[in-house]
């Protein structure tokens, strides 16, 4: 293992991300998933709608958005999972605030195509909490939009299944088929910071950190390519960067 | 017991105060348990009739009000999500939150929160008596002459209430917990905590209310034991027993005060030269500095605080002898110092439990609502004022005009400052220690912890 580990080193560069957008976000909308979709465009979950993103050479421009349908329960944190994939035309949204899991169509429309009592995996929130439920019953703090990588209540980062012993914070993306974004496993906010992590073998090895200095609530990924990264606090807003060109 | 036994003990750097922002990079998360170890634990789970702290605490867990007092002096949502005034501000109409339940699952509806106000009206709380006087119908209902009460309405969702005048802050009795609003049975509640076990004044278990209007508590269950030595509950937290302590070493997030209340019905107080002469021989800087850990001198009522000691002739020695109550939750030190004191006047002093009836009662006082009118009501209560006093109270409260009506209250604070009946010796810090990975208990404006955005961090 060590020797791959010293072989991967010594080969392949690794990749590294860099800001190359910002997109301020109106006064309390706290975005809690975000995910990346078909026809270029970025869908984010807040509190109490989902929005839709154009992604356009200038940033993000906003399609649409529309009211997560009540009754909304009130929770003391909201917390929600995107999954799909990047090119997916309809990504399942899972809420705290709300009951089961709809599939909707990701474009300025966001109509609901179908509905049901949990998203794909059986995955659903705890009632009231922000702790998601699988088939297992195993309590997870986060998931990836394609389900590769999910975080145990314990704050493991866990790929297919796998153990990688590290532990992060409670935001991850998949980031290509062997490489992570995740949040940092910080307790104060202006420490938070972006991870890249790569997997080689059973091991997780951090290759970047690029400090954010505001939470992170959602990660989403396209490709290996570009990472959109929500973040609360003082000026909140949505981070685009995209991956270092060698 | 000298002073120097009550020297601070150091406790380790394992602890900190709880205090950190309840918002942090993986947090705040849900899960976990948290072990609390308090002074003291009521009876019973009820609303409480007193202010007790003890009884605000247990309480406070497990109901809820309509609505909550900040200490900005404005309403704060509970189970009423909105408020508003009509007729002039003579009624108020309250919307309860939809889907509001009790613990038992059944709906927390207008006409039940109308059945806990008439309790509560009934109940021997001085802030039920200050909503009584200012309802229609409620001095009458609140005496049992009368089972009409036409101040208080409910239909549709809504609760009315209709004041005989308007009332510069008519909903603030509304966040007693006396005023809490309870099922049919009478004790089901609806706030963050659901009892599980109870071993009355000893100890209780609590779960997370999964549909609590604010949204489920972050911790799944709470264990709070009584452990009446302060020493023991710092040694209990230090050895990982425990998880949060209640006025451990700690700052202070909150403040009490060790009031002396004299009765003025009987000797020898009833001779204002005889309160006189205790209040001379209270030396506060001495009973805070060198009798209650972290103390600091009063010597006002918590408004109209004069800057510093008034310069106060003893007088003749007093003789005979007094029964003097000293409170459970009064550091042991600052008790045995007042009676020294007391006696140091001539006075022969018996020291009784509570319950028994006392010329003097030393007890530890903090206002259960952060609301000038209703602080003042609780202390002239304590001071057993006559009713013309507790009148003019109410007159002040009337008043119309923000400046009369403060003006007036300062007239009723001043009389009772003068009178001597009541009299504030020291502030006592109220503060909680917890292990480190404890986040977001505090103290609320009501010098109560709030233990519903609690939160541990296991990692």
């Amino acid at each position: 293992m060590l020797a791959l580990l010293r072989a991967h080193a010594a080969g392949a560069e690794s990749p590294r991300l860099r800001i190359v957008a910002r997109h301020a976000l109106a006064d309390g909308e706290e975005i809690v998933a975000l995910a990346f979709a078909a026809g270029g465009r970025l869908v984010a979950l807040d509190s109490s709608a989902l929005s839709v993103y154009r992604v356009e050479a200038a940033g993000l421009r906003r399609e649409a958005r529309v009211a997560l349908a009540p009754p909304l329960s009130a929770v003391r944190r909201s917390a929600g999972v995107l999954l799909g994939r990047a090119d997916d035309t309809a990504l399942w949204v899972l809420s705290n605030r709300t009951l089961g899991a709809r599939l909707v169509e990701a474009n300025a429309a966001l109509l609901t195509r179908s509905s049901a009592t949990a998203a794909p995996g059986a995955l659903r929130f705890e009632r009231g909490t922000s702790r998601l439920l699988g088939q297992d019953h195993r309590p997870l703090t986060a998931v990836s939009a394609g389900l590769e990588a999910v975080v145990g209540d314990d704050g493991e980062l866990l790929v297919r299944g796998e153990p990688t012993g590290l532990h992060v914070g409670d935001a991850v993306a998949e980031f290509g088929a062997n490489a992570f974004v995740v949040s940092a496993p910080v307790v104060n906010p202006a420490d938070d910071a972006l991870w890249l992590v790569e997997r080689i073998a059973q091991r997780a090895r951090v290759v970047q950190r690029l400090a954010l200095r505001r939470r992170i609530t959602a990660l989403a990924a396209r490709g290996e390519e570009r990472v959109a990264v929500a973040l609360q606090g003082e000026g909140a807003e949505i981070v685009l960067l995209d991956r270092v060109k060698p | 017991m000298t002073a120097k036994g009550w020297r601070p003990v150091a406790l380790a750097a394992l602890f900190i105060s709880a205090t950190l922002a309840l918002e942090a990079g993986w947090g705040p998360r849900f899960g976990g348990e948290l072990r609390v170890l308090v002074p003291a634990l009521p009876a019973r789970v009820g609303p409480p009739d007193d202010s007790a702290p003890a009884k605000r605490l247990l309480a406070g867990l497990v109901h809820e009000t309509l609505i909550g007092w900040g200490s900005d002096g404005q309403p704060q949502a509970g189970l009423a999500g909105s408020w508003a005034p009509a007729a002039g501000g003579r009624e108020w109409s309250l919307r309860l939150r939809e889907g509001a339940l009790f613990h038992d699952g059944s709906a927390v509806t207008a006409e039940r929160a109308a059945a806990s106000l008439r309790r509560f009206l009934r109940s021997a709380s001085p802030a039920a008596a200050h909503l009584a006087s200012a309802l229609e119908g409620g001095p009458a209902f609140a005496r049992g002459a009368s089972e009409e009460l036409a101040g208080v309405g409910a239909s549709e969702g809504e609760l009315t209430l209709r004041f005989a005048q308007p009332r510069a802050a008519a909903l603030a009795t509304l966040a007693s917990l006396g005023a809490a609003i309870v099922g049919a049975d009478g004790a089901v509640g609806a706030g963050p905590f659901v009892p599980t076990f109870s071993l009355p004044g000893k100890r209780a278990v609590l779960r997370a209310f999964a549909e609590h209007v604010r949204g489920r508590p972050f911790l799944d269950r709470l264990q709070i034991e009584v452990a009446a030595d302060r020493a023991e509950r710092a040694r209990s937290l230090k050895a990982g027993t425990s998880d949060l302590a209640l006025e451990v070493l700690a700052p202070a997030q909150a403040w009490s005060t060790a009031l002396l209340v004299l009765d003025t019905t009987r000797p020898p107080f009833d001779d204002p030269r005889a309160r006189r002469a205790v209040d001379a021989v209270l030396d506060r800087p001495e009973l805070a500095s060198r009798w209650s850990e972290g103390g600091e001198p009063r010597f006002g009522l918590g408004f109209l605080d004069p800057p510093a000691a008034e310069a106060v002739s003893p007088g003749p020695p007093l003789v005979g002898s007094i029964v003097i109550e000293v409170a459970s939750d009064v550091p042991l030190p600052l008790g045995r110092r007042v009676v020294a004191l007391l006696s140091s006047l001539g006075l022969r002093v018996a020291v009784v439990a509570p319950l028994a009836r006392a010329n003097a009662r030393l007890l530890r006082f903090a206002p259960e609502i952060p609301e000038r009118a209703l602080h003042l009501r609780e202390l002239l209560v304590l001071a057993g004022a006559p009713a013309d006093r507790i009148a003019a109270l109410e007159a002040a409260d009337a008043i119309g005009d923000a400046p009369g009506r403060s003006a007036a209250l300062d007239a009723v604070a001043a009389g009772l400052h003068a009178e001597r009946s009541c009299l504030a010796l020291v502030g006592l810090p109220l503060g909680f220690a917890a292990r480190d990975g404890v986040h977001g208990a505090r103290f609320d404006a009501s010098s109560r912890l709030v233990l519903e955005d609690a939160w541990r961090d296991e990692r």
